[in-house]
């Protein structure tokens, strides 16, 4: 009797311990850091003092927070006129339990917009940062605070539709300013499709729209398309195709409008699971540019980037890039940018993961 | 007697020194005339009087006269009014280095340099000079500094229309971003919100003051 006394209690002990370990075990906390470390070369027109330097790191944290609730919050340091700066990226809520076929986020994130907008700058599929990401986006991408809303549609084939609600204070980068309360924030929609492809491949293509009218009475409006192709072999990327088309209009109080058209071409080629060769098109135009006496001004920027990327696995890749940059304005002398880039991308630790 | 005819021979002889020496230099005058204007003579051979609806072209640039009247020399621009010029910026959010030298005449000239300025020439950013102070203006707020009452000089500045508020930079010279010269003023670091300009032309208001350079660039300060 007691011996079975005894052996219950140590039993017990033994139980209450291991629970206790699991109680400290982080809740289910996921810990991520990814660096992105490029070194570029300019000749002729392209800045010429590039060293090797860390264009961001980034920390993340993410995981449960109850049975509802996920959480996500994310550092990324950035060199700011030689300095590093620390911001945080994005810290949201998100669940896809509230509300049948949704998935809500409330908080500070990369718009769910176009492609790569949504996308870390360390997961693009390239190097240097395509034109119209660059004018349109802010390079890096749009970060705001709100709430995002994405709803997968009851329908026979695949529809997802995203709308969001954000402050609007900042749509681009400044540092040392919190931003303007604008007269309408910032909104945007997405609407997303999916089809497969013969020979194991897949096409998510989509439709987006952005508006926001900033303290100065001025309207922006981007509207654009998207579409990403994979096929695989195996396990890996055989071949991607990925293109985005954005058009941008500014309307300010004082001015007739301008419209922007841009958008890139990108493809790449998966030799083994390991080497790729890639290449990247990419073209912007003002289409209302006008001179002071109000003649059309005709002008256009062309970029092209070959690159070849090594990747020991997902997590860890090296690349070397090619990039040849053509801005031409009437009137004004042609600006021919070579650079040479070599990047290399490492992730630690566990990674949310990727999109299609 | 015998010095007075040295002292004669010596002055005679330096007499005709200073007399070849003056035939030298009206030989060099006019050899120099003759195959090279000089500096004089070429400003004299260059001279325009410009008004208002006349185009010109003044350090590699084309300009338009707005208002005012301006007399153009080989290498300068002098008069009272307004020039915008026919090169402009790519788009409304786009960032673009200046630099341009100036002289003014006295203490109540002036030179104010305005860019992103929409047709009306408004919701500009605008750099105004004068004897003692520069004035850097945009559509919400406008900034007051003190400066030498030097009356020539020269400045550079890098304006980054593409932020929100817009990124104003400033360095006393030409040499901006060459061999680490420092900035004078910058309107993020000094905490001044000017506003975002809404156009894409740039130019001179002058007031009694001559222009002797400008030029335009890309950024000297490009953020990543």
């Amino acid at each position: 009797m007691l011996k079975k006394f005894c052996k219950s209690i140590g039993a017990s002990l033994t139980l209450l311990c291991s629970v206790s370990v699991q109680a400290s075990d982080l809740g289910g906390l996921q810990i991520a850091g990814a660096a992105d470390l490029v070194a570029g070369f300019g000749f002729q027109d392209a800045p010429k003092n590039q060293r090797l330097q860390a264009r961001s790191v980034e920390l993340s944290l993410f995981g449960p927070t109850d049975h509802l609730f996920e959480g996500m919050i994310s550092f990324a340091a950035h060199v700011y006129q030689g300095e590093q700066s620390l911001d945080v990226h994005e810290a949201y809520i998100k669940t896809s339990k509230l509300i049948p076929r949704s998935k809500i986020r409330v908080g500070q994130f990369f718009l769910n917009v176009g492609r790569l907008n949504s996308i870390h700058q360390h997961d693009w599929p390239f190097i240097q940062v395509p034109l119209v990401q660059e004018v349109f986006f802010d390079s890096e991408g749009i970060i705001d605070s709100g709430l995002e809303w994405a709803w997968l549609a009851p329908t026979p084939f695949f529809l997802d539709v995203t709308m969001g609600l954000t402050s609007g204070w900042r749509i681009t980068h400044s540092h040392g300013d919190e931003g303007e309360k604008p007269k309408v924030p910032t909104h945007y929609l997405k609407a997303e499709f999916f089809q497969d492809l013969p020979k194991n491949g897949g096409l998510l293509w989509g439709l987006n729209y952005l508006g926001r009218k900033d303290a100065n009475e001025r309207w922006m409006w981007l509207t654009g398309a998207h579409a990403v192709a994979k096929w695989r072999k195996a396990q890996f990327v055989r071949l991607q195709l990925q293109s985005e088309f954005w058009s941008r209009t500014l309307k300010p109080r004082a001015r007739r409008s301008e419209t922007e058209l841009g958008g890139y071409f990108f493809g790449e080629f998966g030799f083994t699971h390991w080497l790729a060769a890639s290449g990247r098109f990419d073209f912007l135009s003002n289409l209302s540019l006008k001179d002071f006496r109000g003649d059309e001004t005709r002008n256009y920027r062309l970029s092209m980037s070959p690159e070849l990327t090594a990747r020991a696995s997902e997590f860890s890749l090296f690349r070397l890039g090619y990039s040849y940059r053509h801005t031409h304005q009437q009137s004004e002398p042609s600006i021919r940018e070579h650079l040479v880039s070599l990047q290399t991308v490492f992730i630690l630790g566990a990674h949310p993961a990727h999109d299609f | 007697m015998k010095r007075t005819w040295i002292f004669t021979l010596f002055v005679v002889l330096l007499a005709c020194d200073s007399k070849q020496s003056k035939l030298g230099e009206e030989t060099v005058q006019r050899g120099h005339s003759s195959d090279e204007p000089s500096a004089e003579s070429a400003e004299r051979s260059f001279s325009q009087s410009l008004q208002k609806g006349d185009s010109f072209r003044f350090s590699n640039r084309d300009f338009v006269v707005e208002e005012g009247e301006f007399q153009q020399s080989e290498d300068s621009l002098f008069g009272s009014g307004v020039i915008v010029s026919l090169q402009h910026a790519r788009s409304i959010t786009s960032n673009l280095h200046f630099a341009f030298s100036a002289e003014l005449m006295d203490e109540s000239s002036s030179v104010n340099f305005f860019s992103f300025a929409t047709e009306d020439l408004s919701e500009e950013i605008s750099f105004r000079v004068s004897a003692g102070e520069i004035l850097i203006s945009g559509p919400q707020a406008e900034e007051l500094l003190s400066r030498s009452l030097d009356l020539q000089f020269s400045y550079s500045l890098d304006i980054h229309n593409k932020e929100d508020p817009t990124h104003v930079i400033f360095w006393d010279g030409l040499e901006a971003g060459r061999g680490g010269v420092p900035r004078v003023w910058d309107s993020t670091l000094e905490g001044v919100r000017l506003g975002a300009a809404d156009g894409l032309y740039y130019g001179f208001i002058l007031e009694d003051a001559r222009l002797l350079y400008f030029s335009v660039e890309p950024p000297k300060a490009p953020h990543p």
